[in-house]
């Protein structure tokens, strides 16, 4: 009967609004979006004033979305449909094989300007360099990637810097591409976008000619990692993976500082974070504005790292070999970097720098 | 607010048809009235006093003309005063800027200050709706509304207010007071509401972003790139504007109204003359009746029928945004216009088919380019790319093209009656009852699913 359709229909209609809206004022509210690692919105502030300038209604918007009932289903939602209509890559992630969610390229607005920004730096220095700048993961890892996808091409762009510094003897840059292209090992995770302990030990062998063996090393294995490509693509069905730690007993003492706050801490690796979310911050607790390593067991060296959070898993690998590493990262890092190297008067500089963020960002204005 | 959106969906919609359909019928228009408010309020808090004005001239003004008919010299002031406030607040709001902007190109005008006015939302709609009001009464084709609320419940109606269509008074009157909201009407309603807001956000805010990628590597994407990008954003617009105009439809219905159709799949257009009988029906009905037909219409000689073809398409041009290049636009559909009326019209209609449709299609997408550029220079340098041949296509924009291509194939269907007709038919077996009810919950997942995803910011450095 035409009539029982419609009641039907309407029926199905209403619950369906009806009951998300209750859900939505029933339901306890998370405090934190661990996939967006921010802090999800609070009740909206109700007054004449807010009313008035528009403040309470995009708050009251922002906290509906943020607390929708089911949020994280229909997002997945949305990246599969996307996907399965031909649209892989479309929210920023490539979901390619064997597993691996990889980045689409990344816009490369800032990359001309951040490299002769680094020129100008290094030419004022003079005291040895080492740049290394890593590939997006998209770009080693070609047959891992959809048929259908976009030009990464960044390795070109590098090309130029690659020349600049050929006839150097005093800065030297290293760009692990075919070393990891001809790796067997697993370089790059799949849930993240970070080169793996792997690939931060195939560069760490690369840079130091005294570099410890892999069988050296104690490798501790820690399941149940979901990196920073997982929670773009929101493909929830992916599976987790494993971070590796290499560790070799060594006597150090990691200071770290951010504002006014000083902690000193006696391991690299802050174990606590394997058991949340964001593992990746094991290593040396993810990125603070300033981080001391001290090998007591090593003769004077000092070293300055200039990083994003590559450096996060080499540094523990350079520390066998200096006895001071200072590892500054610039998103953070609101002093004078010129300052800094005059006043600590280092033997050697590294910059360490994923592509993509050299593609990116702006605060490698702080290098003026 | 807008309609696609999680919070008029989940929250405005629920609560005010709760409301609605609980409180007595008597009360029906005032609550109406109320829930229009909070509507436009949402977005436009201050805004809303100007809405109230126009409300409050022009229900005064309306009753002014009628009662005063019989003085012909005292109605016609009376409805040159309303339309003055109604233009006028339209002019402030909406041209100043552009106008003061002209204006200081000449040397005598060059202190004119720069005018930076918020433009209201839908001021352009409710304006007309206004004047069409005014006119109908003075002319006698309609009785005034004795109540402001009803009559304010017309002007502010949410499910037209932000983007049409435009609903004439006379064609609502009966509505205003005697509707008898029913179940079948009502599923209706949710019918092409649902349509219309898979349109937005399944097909025209995908159509955007393919638009948006093209448009970003428009110097470098070739021949063929440049011309995608510029059909995937006569994509967009159509199933933006469409999409709108179906989710107002079945709103209305769902409140007891009726409104007109605004678009009759314009782009299966066999002449550009089709094209607008099919494209933003309610606004060229109004620009028709209160422009064209009181300047004479057709029934001039040629000359002056051109003249006032000239006037109706600068103003319609004029109207969709206060930028010079709106009103090449709206001249370039004039051209194209009279030159099918008077010139190739005929020898057009002797073309196979197929010509046809790509005749219009062609001048179509180009009418799109000139609308969606209003910096003249941004709009010559896509014009180049698409007429001169810069490469074919690029490796990049080939990529796009490819993921978007099924999503360019349901947009290419959806644009014609194809799936209607095929609808149509199943409707008509037992088996559609239940396809019915799961293509809809269908839409409303995957449509929620998209909307839920626009607020998901994973910010990957931060610390906390």
């Amino acid at each position: 009967m035409d009539s029982k359709r419609d009641k039907s229909l309407i029926l199905m209609f209403l619950v369906f609004i009806v009951l998300i809206f209750a859900l939505f004022v029933v339901l306890p509210k998370n405090k934190v979006s661990e996939n967006e690692k921010r802090n999800l919105s609070t009740a909206p502030e109700f007054s004449f004033k807010t009313v008035l300038n528009g403040s309470f209604e995009k708050d009251t918007e922002t906290y509906l979305s943020d607390h929708f009932p089911f949020r994280n289903s229909f997002i997945a939602l949305n990246s599969y449909f996307n996907l399965y209509t031909g649209r892989n890559g479309v929210n920023g992630i490539y979901k390619g094989r064997d597993g691996y969610l990889l980045n689409t390229p990344p816009k490369k607005t800032n990359l001309n300007r951040n490299i002769e920004i680094i020129k100008e730096f290094t030419d004022n220095l003079s005291m040895p360099v080492r740049i290394v700048i890593i590939p997006p993961a998209g770009e080693i890892l070609e047959n891992k990637l959809p048929k259908n996808h976009l030009e990464y091409s960044l390795l070109n762009e590098l090309s130029d810097l690659k020349k600049y510094y050929k006839n150097n003897d005093r800065v030297n840059i290293f760009i692990p591409d075919n070393i990891f292209k001809n790796s067997s090992e697993q370089v790059y995770y799949k849930t993240d976008h970070h080169w793996t302990s792997q690939g931060a030990y195939e560069t760490y062998k690369a840079l130091i000619d005294e570099a410890f063996d892999k069988s050296q090393f104690k490798i501790e294995k820690y399941d149940g990692f979901y990196g920073t490509t997982y929670s773009k693509g929101a493909f929830w069905g992916e599976p987790s993976e494993c971070i590796e730690l290499f560790t070799i007993p060594s006597n150090v003492s990691v200071t770290i500082q951010n504002g006014d706050k000083t902690d000193v801490y006696n391991d690299m690796l802050f174990r606590e974070h394997l058991e949340t979310f964001d593992k990746y911050r094991v290593f040396l607790d993810g990125n603070n504005e300033f981080t001391r390593i001290e090998n007591k067991d090593l003769e004077d060296k000092k070293l300055l790292i200039i990083k994003d959070s590559y450096a996060n898993t080499l540094a523990p690998f350079l520390s066998l070999h200096y006895n001071t590493i200072d590892m500054i990262d610039l998103r953070h890092y609101t002093d004078e970097v010129t300052e800094l190297i005059k006043t600590e008067k280092y033997d050697e500089i590294l910059l360490v720098y994923g592509v993509s963020t050299l593609a990116e960002t702006t605060d490698i204005n702080m290098l003026y | 607010m807008i309609f696609s959106s999680l919070l008029f969906i989940f929250l405005y919609l629920p609560i005010v048809l709760g409301i609605y359909y609980i409180v007595p019928k008597k009360w029906h228009n005032a609550f109406l009235l109320i829930a229009n408010f909070i509507f436009y309020g949402w977005g436009e808090p201050v805004f809303v006093i100007i809405m109230a004005a126009s409300i409050i001239s022009n229900y005064a003004f309306g009753i002014l003309i009628e009662k005063y008919r019989a003085n012909k010299r005292l109605s016609k002031t009376f409805v040159i005063f309303a339309l003055l406030i109604s233009f006028g607040l339209l002019g402030v709001f909406k041209y100043a800027s552009f106008f003061t902007d002209l204006l200081r190109l000449i040397p005598i005008f060059s202190f004119l200050p720069k005018f930076e006015i918020s433009l209201p939302i839908g001021i352009s709609f409710y304006t007309f709706q206004a004047v069409s009001y005014i006119i109908d009464i003075y002319r006698g084709d309609t009785k005034a509304q004795k109540s402001i609320v009803n009559f304010g419940t017309y002007i502010s109606l949410f499910p037209q207010l932000i983007a049409g269509p435009i609903v004439r008074y006379a064609d609502v009157e009966t509505m205003l007071t005697e509707r008898k909201e029913n179940t079948h009407q009502f599923a209706d309603g949710i019918r092409i509401f649902v349509v219309g807001l898979s349109k937005k956000v399944l097909i025209a805010n995908q159509m955007g972003m393919l638009w948006d990628n093209l448009r970003g590597i428009s110097d470098s994407a070739g021949i063929v790139g440049a011309w995608v990008g510029m059909i995937a954003y006569s994509f967009q617009i159509y199933f933006d504007f469409s999409g709108y105009s179906d989710m107002a439809c079945g709103l209305g219905k769902m409140f007891g109204f009726e409104f007109m159709k605004n678009f009759d799949y314009p782009y299966i257009s066999k002449s550009i003359t089709e094209f607008w009988r099919r494209w933003h029906i309610s606004l060229s009905t109004w620009f028709r009746d209160y422009v064209y037909i009181p300047l004479g219409g057709n029934r001039c000689k040629t000359p002056r029928v051109i003249l006032n073809l000239f006037v109706v398409w600068g103003l319609t041009g004029l109207w969709h945004g206060a930028s010079i290049n709106f009103v090449v636009w709206g001249l370039y559909y004039f051209i194209l216009l009279i030159s099918e009326k008077y010139i190739f019209g005929n020898l057009l209609k002797k073309l196979p088919k197929v010509i046809q449709h790509i005749y219009a299609l062609i001048f179509i997408i180009i009418g799109w380019t000139i609308f969606c550029f209003d910096d003249i220079s941004q709009m010559c340098n896509y014009f180049d790319k698409m007429f001169t041949f810069n490469g074919l296509i690029s490796a990049d924009a080939l990529t796009y093209i490819i993921s978007y291509l099924p999503l360019i194939i349901v947009s290419a269907i959806a644009s014609t009656p194809i799936s209607k007709l095929i609808w149509n038919k199943i409707s008509k077996t037992k088996l559609s009852f239940l396809a019915e009810e799961i293509l809809v919950i269908l839409a409303l997942l995957l449509c929620t699913a998209s909307l839920a995803s626009q607020s998901y910011n994973p910010f990957l450095y931060f610390r906390f």
